[in-house]
């Protein structure tokens, strides 16, 4: 467990480009509606599947905020990257000119950013032969083309690293950033995570079964699938003292972060780890990883069962709303940062047969006027890792 | 502290043959026989070769793993091995995990997506090592380990960075142990992509050779074991250096060429010195990104020379991958492999192929065969593609 109880970290600013919302007003009016992002995906043929519908991005003009010249080169990773980036600055009210640019980072999760390039350069490989690839597409085929292009946006040289870790891709980062402020070795970073789903990681989900053709409906006994989400989710982080002196906006800090490796030890792995983080602060509440898929789902919610046994716990699943993705835990932790705030619970959706019984307090109609003081953000991948991350008010 | 080493490469499928290939200064670089290379400008690379799985794995493991796994695991397990850890050890201790990646299991997934493309019916399975995390979930499940995860992927940094998070890790006392490095493969589309860019040179890889024409890509893995101080003495462990510090920045200039005044690599560099606590009059070598680029190279000198001045021309600089050419996601971490070697062998491995040094790179590139020198503290650099630049400090026990 990492943790910092002499200098907090704190979430100063939110960018958001969703299934639900484009910035932050959007996302959380939804959120609080329960209003999901699930759609008929148009963009790319799906006649062969079963499955028809995923949280696609709606509605996104990156010219609001990229030139056009520079749009032509950036894959849709990059551009949902440098749109939530550029929102958590302004909302964090950051005027990039007034701080030294060498100790501002990025440390980004990416999910699959990149692999429409790679799938577009490899077709032409394929069927066209060596000789007349474009070169124009090889640069985004790598994962870390988003975060490079939001640091050349913004001109920030501090920390720059991109991380997948399987679904806890935006955790890995998030937690990285973290020890960083820590260690002093940046002033501001933007941590978070990109998806974009693009028709070969729809493609790759369906052939592997991973999909299922109702909406999600996560810790539902049979639940038999996620759908798949993009978008990206940027937090503004700093160290609480930083944050202080220049008199910015607290939506919450960071408390303490577990990363966890599955090795091949059986699924107490993520009991392990909500055991270790609540030992020193109980929370009310948690935000669930649970996507729909009832194998995951159960171990999730035996493992939050036998830890919190009969205390008080409310439980929320995202993921019903803005489906999955190797960095969705960046978009819910930005939900996370907002119920902070504004007092609200988003719903879990289509919550209807638990597990076992008697089961978790799923709440499944929003709540208002609903303080909470502190959120467990749980991420947790099967057959990789458990990321746990404490947030507080 | 570094308690083990393991490598897998072209250049040796473990560290005796490795360190055999560094010193004779012989070059691995052939034509590819993974893949079909005709019609493409280089048809050249490190790729390893008489390598039977079967002498490694079973079957039934064979079909989870790609090559990159593969590769990944035997290191692991060589390193390991050096360190005197038994798997079941390392079970009862505080271990944790951090590998560079690059293209993990894209080479299955190129299979797949040939089929698929002529219309047949790829296996589902080909896609599941795809995702790069993949390969540190391997070596994880493999070693038993228990602690923190991560996998960085940012192409020719990935590993470099790895080992400095793994470093953090233990810093922080959040882990005993961190196995950290990285493991890349050959696959089609990097191969492509690169040759398309017109960035590989079709003869050799030649590092500040006048007439350097690009990368030669390589392929491997190199797996550092790092740990903390009290749990190597208390155990008695191997202790084969120290990893001092490291610094990165994003340069912020642009996606695939480096910003030809070198500042912020040589800022980078500085902040690793910084980080290390060692000043610029100690380091005995540097290990250069050195990748036979035009530009790579040269703004490479350039920076080493803006940050050492005119100490600059006194330090041996030497570049691996004329050798055993560019393993992108575990360039750094070879690279880290070779810096030890030389310490704990107190020798520089030449650059090789160089037969007409550009006048504008004008330092000391090792370029008359191995040279016996006592060495204690080596600066390492990976400088990607994306503009994120890394720079290592690896010194001996002190």
């Amino acid at each position: 467990m990492i943790k910092n109880m002499d200098e907090p970290v704190v979430i100063t600013g939110l960018g958001i480009v969703s299934s639900i919302g484009i910035g932050k007003k959007d996302f959380s009016l939804n959120l609080r509606n329960g209003k999901d992002g699930f759609s008929l995906i148009e963009d790319f043929d799906i006649s062969s599947y079963q499955t028809k519908k995923a949280a696609k991005v709606k509605g996104f003009n990156p010219k609001e905020f990229i030139s056009p010249v520079k749009l032509r080169r950036l894959d849709k990773a990059s551009q949902f990257t440098i749109a939530a980036s550029k929102m958590a600055i302004e909302d964090g009210k950051v005027n990039l000119n007034k701080f030294d640019r060498k100790r501002i980072g990025i440390i980004l999760g990416s999910g699959f950013g990149g692999l429409e390039s790679s799938r577009l350069f490899h077709k032409d490989q394929v069927l066209k032969g060596p000789s007349n690839i474009s070169p124009m597409l090889f640069p985004n085929t790598v994962p870390n083309a988003a975060a490079s292009y939001t640091s050349i946006e913004l001109k920030i040289t501090g920390i720059n690293t991109t991380f997948v870790q399987s679904f806890c891709s935006a955790e890995a980062a998030i937690y990285f950033a973290f020890l960083k402020l820590k260690q002093n070795k940046a002033d501001m970073i933007l941590a978070g995570g990109v998806d974009e789903l693009s028709p070969m990681l729809f493609h790759a989900y369906n052939h592997l079964g991973y999909l299922t053709k109702n909406k999600p409906s996560p810790f539902n006994k049979d639940g038999d699938g996620f759908l798949p989400g993009e978008g990206a989710g940027i937090l503004l982080l700093e160290r609480y003292s930083d944050a202080k002196k220049r008199g910015a906006r607290i939506y919450g800090k960071i408390t303490s972060l577990i990363s966890k490796s599955y090795g091949n030890k059986g699924n107490d792995f993520l009991k392990e780890g909500i055991r270790e983080i609540v030992k020193d602060d109980f929370p009310k509440f948690i935000s669930a990883s649970a996507n729909g898929d009832k194998v995951s789902d159960k171990i999730e919610a035996e493992a939050i069962h036998d830890v919190f046994k009969d205390k008080d716990i409310y439980v929320v699943a995202l993921k019903s709303l803005i489906g999955e993705g190797a960095a969705m835990g960046a978009q819910r932790i930005v939900a996370a940062s907002l119920m902070l705030n504004e007092t609200f619970i988003p719903p879990t959706l289509n919550f209807k047969k638990p597990i076992f019984e008697p089961f978790l307090n799923i709440i499944t109609s929003p709540k208002e006027d609903y303080p909470i003081d502190s959120i467990l953000h749980i991420s947790f991948s099967r057959f990789s890792c458990a990321y746990l991350i404490m947030l507080n008010k | 502290m570094i308690t083990g080493l393991g490598t897998f490469l072209s250049g040796g499928k473990n560290i005796d043959e490795f360190r055999k290939t560094l010193f004779e200064g012989i070059s691995k670089i052939k034509n590819i026989t993974l893949f079909d290379t005709k019609g493409y400008h280089s048809r050249i690379a490190a790729e390893i070769k008489d390598y039977n799985p079967y002498n490694y794995f079973s079957k039934k493991e064979l079909n989870r793993l790609s090559r990159t796994d593969q590769f990944a695991i035997i290191a692991a397990k060589e390193a390991i091995k050096i360190s005197r850890l038994s798997i079941d050890e390392l079970r009862k201790k505080r271990v944790g995990i951090s590998l560079g990646a690059g293209t993990g299991g894209m080479f299955l997934a190129e299979k797949y997506h040939k089929e698929y493309l002529k219309k047949k019916k790829p296996k589902p399975s080909l896609l599941i090592p795809f995702i790069p995390s993949y390969t540190t979930d391997q070596v994880a499940k493999e070693l038993g380990i228990k602690g923190p995860i991560f996998t960085t992927t940012t192409a020719c940094s990935s590993s470099a960075t790895a080992i400095g998070i793994g470093a953090d890790i233990i810093l922080e006392g959040i882990a005993d142990i961190m196995i950290t490095g990285g493991s890349d493969s050959l696959c089609e589309l990097t191969f492509g992509g690169f040759n398309s860019l017109r960035a590989m040179d079709p003869v050799t890889c030649r590092p500040f050779d006048k007439d350097r024409a690009g990368m030669v890509l390589g392929e491997g893995a190199a797996i550092l074991v790092l740990e903390s101080e009290q749990s190597a003495l208390s155990r008695d462990a191997p202790i084969l250096g120290e990893f001092l510090g490291y610094a990165m920045v994003g340069e912020a200039y642009h996606i695939t060429a480096p910003e030809e005044t070198g500042e912020l690599q040589s800022y980078v560099m500085e902040l690793a010195l910084k980080d290390a606590n060692i000043s610029k009059d100690e380091i005995d070598l540097i290990n250069a990104h050195g990748t036979g680029t035009p530009h790579n190279d040269l703004v490479e000198t350039v920076a080493i020379k803006k940050l050492f001045g005119k100490k600059a021309y006194n330090i041996p600089v030497t570049a691996n991958k004329s050798m055993i050419g560019h393993c992108l996601g575990s360039a750094g971490a070879v690279e880290a492999a070779a810096s030890l070697i030389s310490i704990l062998e107190g020798f520089i491995p030449p650059t090789i192929n160089i037969k007409n040094l550009d006048p504008k790179c004008d330092l000391d590139y090792v370029t008359e065969g191995a040279r016996i020198k006592n060495i204690n503290y080596v600066l390492s650099n990976s400088f990607a593609f994306g503009g994120n630049l890394t720079s290592l400090i690896i010194g001996k026990r002190a």
